[in-house]
């Protein structure tokens, strides 16, 4: 079975400043990128010109991503979350709470829940239909560095600096499970298509792999810095990491060593995403830089 | 005055108000690029003073703020012998110099070592988020009458112009959220003729806030429309008469020298990416300066052109941390575009004849915490900083002062702010022992305190 994954850049795109987090939109057609220049930009991914700014936070922007309605959604270090219309424009909605800078934010792929984490060591959740917050999740014992929900909207994780991950149920709003094992801040969050498993990327230079019931399933160890950002690739097979060293690693949960090691960025790579088909996959760095890359496997 | 004798506005706006630009900026606000900007009616009384001033020898400052105070223990003074807290990330490189070592991330400037110095125990810092101690050599507080003038509005008063239509003082810093850092030198007692003229802080944009094609073909325009004005008022006479300070400040306000200076599009594009262009977008949250190389470039040929002093704002080192990126990764952000501009500065500098006669000097308002804060950056830290000095005729090639294990102060050698000032004013040939200036009060004030001399590892 080919089981080899090549990446090809295709080209790049630019901010201002650093670029925190990248994602394709349901349709793949355009590629959102979120920049500390305090605003989200809009990719033609056909064109590879530039859609649209999204403008209106006051702080950078942590996070980008799609609602299932193509609605676009960002959250800002400015403690506040904003929902887009897709086409971009003015903000539709806003939501407001944190009581720190809010470092992370995650969108339902089904659904309209949003969770969002931050300094103030909380997770809160949110609803895009109702515009109302949902729920605070309190526990972790310091900043929330990561957040992700699962594709059916049904679980949520959470990773911080108090180096543990918590796994919350977002309809009791209540905690599932503390997760153990890293050593250092966990620094990326992701959900396998499947809902069976969820990775770890932390700053102690180790992705990990778990049930999403908790339990470890892999270690892999990068031997580099602070991984930051992960993310599986549609069908599976690949987990892809970024660290600090600017470095895109591939992983397969069969094997202990990364499979493919491309310098990509001059800095650290903040996110990382496939498009839905898995055709394409995106990078985003603190270099001010996203670049495109074609999929292939052999 | 003469001006108003004509029924004209003064601040050489010949033909009245009203009149805009073909992209709204009025021939008011253009005037005042040069006029405002140094404070009224101050262009004749430049030239004026200017007259009553001797000649020197071009000798000339490049000042570049490093906004917000940049990490000493992640540049030139790398602590290896610390603990990872303290260490950092990065490592240290050799220079062209045995026995001097920098960061990794300024290869470009490591190789020109011994056209450098480095200053490694900067001391005297009042800790302010500001370039004013930069800009004059003094705190804020307890300022004598008038305020402390700026270096380059000292020189401007003490030295006048290069030659007629040139401007002696010239602030690149845009204008920013953080006003403080976009002091680009304050005028003090010195008075509001001695201002800068500051292009990038003018609503006006002649200078070089836009490098766009549509913004370089609106200033093609303007200066068109600057052509037609000069010709409409040697036309209608409107020259004929007026002082002659009058007539030489309009030269120098449609001086092809100044905007020729300012247009870096005149530049051979080799040398804009020898230097590295870089972004015009002021850096961090848009409260400080850009990472804009060439306004290295600019401060080169604007010395060129007759400049004595240019200060310039670059970039955003106030690096406390996450969520805002950790000190190190604004490092392999800053550093790299930094190691280039400058690089290309000192070569070019050399290259053009101008190393002995221009000094530069590169430093921020206070060194940085030498242990890394839980979010990955470094706080301020106004114990100990550093500064890079180059040309001038300045001894070159050597490090000066050091500080302990931990880099928390100085070991040996501390050097003041102000001893840094007695060298860049004796660089431009005066002698701060002997030369005073009146504050408003009209009472004599040195330029730096008499404590202070220049620095004899440098003279």
């Amino acid at each position: 079975m080919p089981d080899t994954l090549r990446l090809e850049r295709l080209c790049s795109f630019t901010h201002n400043n650093a670029v925190y987090w990248t994602a394709f939109s349901p349709d793949g057609e355009t590629l959102a990128t979120a920049s500390l220049d305090n605003t989200a930009r809009l990719w033609n991914l056909s064109t590879r010109e530039l859609l649209g700014t999204l403008i209106g936070h006051g702080d950078g922007v942590a996070f980008v991503g799609y609602l299932a309605d193509g609605r676009i959604v960002t959250a800002s270090l400015d403690q506040s979350l904003k929902c887009w219309p897709a086409e971009g424009g003015a903000a539709l909605m806003t939501f407001s709470g944190h009581q720190g800078y809010l470092t992370c934010a995650s969108a339902a792929r089904t659904g309209t829940l949003l969770a969002s984490g931050g300094f103030d060591k909380t997770v809160r959740l949110w609803d895009a239909q109702s515009n109302l917050a949902v729920a605070v999740l309190s526990g972790h014992d310091d900043t929330v560095q990561c957040v992700a929900i699962n594709n059916v909207g049904k679980l949520v994780a959470s990773g911080s600096e108090d180096h543990s991950i918590r796994l919350w149920d977002p309809e009791s709003k209540s905690l599932l499970k503390t997760i153990t094992g890293h050593a250092g801040a966990i620094e990326g969050l992701a959900f396998s298509f499947d809902d069976r498993l969820l990775a770890s990327a932390s700053a102690d230079g180790s992705v990990r792999l778990w049930t999403t019931a908790g339990d470890p399933v892999t270690v892999f160890e990068s031997k580099s810095c602070r991984v930051k950002s992960v993310v599986f690739s549609p069908n599976g097979r690949w987990l892809v990491s970024g660290s600090s060293d600017g470095t895109l690693r591939v992983w397969q949960p069969a094997n202990p060593r990364a499979v493919l090691e491309i310098p990509a960025h001059k800095n650290t790579i903040y996110g990382v995403a496939f498009s839905p088909d898995g055709t394409l996959f995106a990078s985003a760095g603190f270099d001010r830089t996203i670049h495109l890359w074609s999929v292939t496997s052999e | 005055m003469f001006a108003r004798q004509l029924g004209i506005q003064p601040m050489l706006n010949l033909f009245g108000s009203g009149s805009r630009f073909c992209d709204g900026i009025s021939r008011r606000s253009l005037l005042k690029i040069g006029g405002l900007a140094m404070g009224g009616l101050s262009l004749p009384d430049l030239l004026r003073l200017e007259a009553a001033n001797g000649r020197t020898s071009h000798k000339a400052v490049i000042m570049v703020f490093l906004s917000g105070g940049p990490p000493h223990q992640d540049m030139v003074d790398l602590k290896m012998d610390a603990r990872v807290e303290i260490r950092g990330e990065f490592q240290p490189i050799a220079t062209n110099v045995p026995g001097i070592e920098i960061c990794e991330l300024l290869p470009l400037l490591a190789q020109r070592m011994d056209r450098m110095a480095i200053i490694r125990s900067l001391v005297g810092s009042e800790g302010r988020h500001a370039a004013f101690q930069c800009m004059t050599g003094h705190g804020v507080n307890g300022q004598p009458a008038g305020g402390w003038p700026s270096l380059g509005a000292a020189v401007s008063k003490i030295q006048g112009s290069v030659e007629p239509g040139t401007l002696p003082f010239v602030g690149l810093a845009p204008r920013m959220k953080n006003a403080p850092w976009g002091d680009p030198g304050q005028a003090g007692f010195a008075g509001q003729a001695h201002s800068p003229f500051a292009p990038n802080a003018e609503q006006a944009r002649l200078g070089l806030t836009d490098i766009s094609v549509e913004s370089l073909r609106n200033r093609r325009l303007l200066l068109d429309e600057i052509d037609g004005l000069k010709r409409e008022a040697e036309k209608r006479g409107a020259l004929v008469g007026l002082e002659s300070q009058y007539q030489a400040a309009f030269g120098i306000l449609t001086s092809n020298k100044l905007i020729d200076a300012l247009d870096l599009n005149q530049e051979d594009p080799r040398v804009r990416d020898r230097y590295g262009r870089g972004s015009t977008e002021n850096a961090g949250y848009g409260d400080a300066g850009p990472l804009m190389n060439d306004y290295l470039l600019a401060a080169r040929r604007l010395v060129e052109a007759g400049a004595r002093v240019v200060t310039l704002a670059y970039g955003r080192w106030d690096w406390h941390g996450r969520p805002h990126g950790t000190n190190f990764e604004n490092a392999r952000d800053h550093l790299p575009v930094f190691d280039q501009g400058l690089s290309a500065l000192l070569d070019d500098l050399r290259d053009r004849g101008l190393e002995k006669d221009v000094s530069v000097i590169a430093w921020g308002e206070f060194g940085r915490t030498p242990v890394i804060n839980k979010n990955g950056g470094r706080d301020h830290w106004p114990q100990v900083a550093c500064a890079l000095l180059a040309g001038g005729g300045m001894r070159m090639g050597q490090v000066i002062g050091s500080t302990n294990r931990l880099g928390e102060h100085p070991k040996e050698r501390p050097v003041h702010f102000q001893e840094v000032f007695a060298t860049l004013y004796r660089c431009l040939g005066i002698d701060v022992g002997r030369t005073m200036l009146p504050d408003v009060s009209g009472r004599p004030q040195y330029l730096v305190d008499p404590i202070n001399e220049p620095l004899p590892e440098l003279i």
